[in-house]
């Protein structure tokens, strides 16, 4: 059967590679590029890379200048792993532009939310395998789940278990679900939302936000059924995480696919 | 030098098949047009788009018949996930398309069966038969990255090269003289994944 995935999560914002707490609070933490490369030596499951950036589509002047999909040709010529992409995509051209520079896979969040047919146009012309709806939530007083968008910016009306099965109905292939209360917080998935999403749609989900420790991946496969687990904060600071989790994942009996520090050079003691 | 001719049609990302190409050692040309496939050595059809639509520009352009053309020469032809289904007769993405029909068999959508997810995403092993050609390097139960809604069926079991479990055994790769394909995505799947290409320049040596 299919391997469950373990994926870092990198955030670009203005020219920079960020950590997120909650969606407010921002750190720079340096070279959008180097994170990077860290990351593809670990031979990671997949890397989901995101643009949040006020607009996405302006140049911005961080470290290397530009807009992420100005760094994706160059960061995606050395990665022979899959990647994810997002961040402002709301029209085909920018889809496309985003699946020639070198994302395998598009992540969709406003746009999919406020015109559901921009995902069928999208799943129509590469295929739903290529199409990722994202979903970010907030709890509220009430104890509802309410999707926001725009970075968390905007409030709108709808569940999100309406937000999941109509991204499922437009044609998404995956929907990536993240915590607005829990991201950066390294206190956990909100694994009850995940477990809603994952019994509601057919079409398989990654848990986002919260992820802390070995054991909150863990608790998100099995008790929220989700296929993926990414995290972002978790990777940031510490030494060799992602190999550590992966062994750490695989020791508890769960079925993934298992990591090599610098898998891709070794090739060449092949030849 | 082997020169891999990488297929265009529209969509696609045409620059990480080349990569990987490059990574070990080949040299890539895009084409679009039947005159410039006429100086590659191996032929890679690539893997994103939709089965209708990728048909219809290899049609326009004739790049179907230099296709066919070449493959009665002898050139190696790797077709990659939606690539592979190209080269079998049909395809049923949007209603029943006429493939390149090098290879028996049909592409068709996963049967949805106990409580699979589809599309099929993410790593899978793949149990190889041990005369493959591509898979020579390669221990058996080795991981590659798959991204699917179809599958090749009806595809005899002598040309079956390859296979991976999801709600059933399914068809990895295919192989028959100097056709090739596979259903996931080599140049996604790290060092295994290059091996086959690498295996697959060597196909003509």
């Amino acid at each position: 059967m299919v391997k469950h995935r373990l994926i870092p999560m990198l955030l670009f914002k203005d020219g920079w590679l960020v950590r997120s707490k909650q969606f407010q609070f921002f750190q720079k933490l340096g070279d959008p590029h180097i994170q990077f490369n860290r990351l593809i030596s670990w031979d990671v499951d997949e890397l989901i890379y995101l643009d949040i950036s006020a607009n996405p589509h302006m140049r911005s002047y961080g470290p290397r200048g530009g807009r992420l999909l100005d760094h994706l040709e160059s960061l995606s010529s050395a990665n022979f792993g899959p990647m994810a992409v997002g961040g402002g995509i709301s029209s085909l051209k920018q889809a496309e532009n985003m699946l020639r520079n070198g994302a395998d896979r598009l992540i969709i969040n406003t746009e999919a939310h406020k015109n559901p047919d921009f995902v069928t146009s999208c799943a129509k012309s590469f295929g739903s395998q290529a199409i990722v709806v994202s979903i970010d939530f907030k709890t509220l007083e009430n104890n509802k789940k309410m999707v926001f968008t725009e970075c968390g910016q905007n409030a709108t009306e709808m569940s999100v278990l309406d937000c999941a099965k109509q991204a499922e109905n437009s044609g998404a292939g995956e929907i990536l679900i993240n915590s607005i209360d829990k991201n950066g917080t390294c206190s956990g998935y909100d694994v009850d939302v995940i477990r809603s999403v994952t019994d509601a749609v057919g079409i398989s989900v990654i848990a986002a936000g919260g992820a802390g420790q070995t054991h909150d991946f863990i608790s998100g496969i099995i008790d929220g059924g989700a296929s993926a687990v990414a995290g972002g904060s978790i990777y940031n600071f510490s030494e060799l995480s992602y190999l550590n989790i992966k062994s750490e994942l695989l020791n508890a009996g769960l079925n993934f696919r298992q990591s090599k520090l610098d898998h891709v050079p070794s090739l060449d003691q092949k030849h | 030098m082997r020169r891999v001719g990488i297929i265009s049609y529209g969509a696609g990302n045409l620059a990480s098949v080349s990569a990987a190409f490059v990574r070990v050692s080949a040299e890539t040309v895009v084409i679009d047009s039947p005159s410039n496939l006429r100086t590659v050595t191996h032929i890679v059809l690539p893997g994103v788009g939709a089965y209708r639509t990728a048909m219809e520009i290899l049609h326009e352009t004739k790049l179907d018949i230099e296709i066919k053309r070449q493959s009665d020469r002898g050139i190696p032809i790797l077709g990659l996930c939606l690539g592979m289904h190209l080269l079998t007769e049909s395809g049923n993405e949007f209603g029943t398309t006429t493939g390149l029909g090098l290879i028996k068999g049909r592409a068709e959508r996963f049967q949805q069966s106990g409580n699979i997810k589809i599309p099929h995403i993410g790593w899978n092993t793949v149990e190889t038969k041990i005369d493959a050609t591509l898979f020579e390097d390669i221990e058996s139960s080795s991981c590659f990255y798959f991204n699917n809604s179809y599958c090749c069926t009806g595809i005899a079991e002598s040309n079956i090269a390859a296979t991976f479990n999801y709600g059933g055994s399914n068809v990895a790769a295919i192989e028959n003289g100097n056709i090739f394909g596979v259903q996931f995505h080599p140049e996604k799947s790290q060092a295994p994944g290059l091996r086959i290409l690498s295996r697959f320049l060597s196909a003509k040596d």
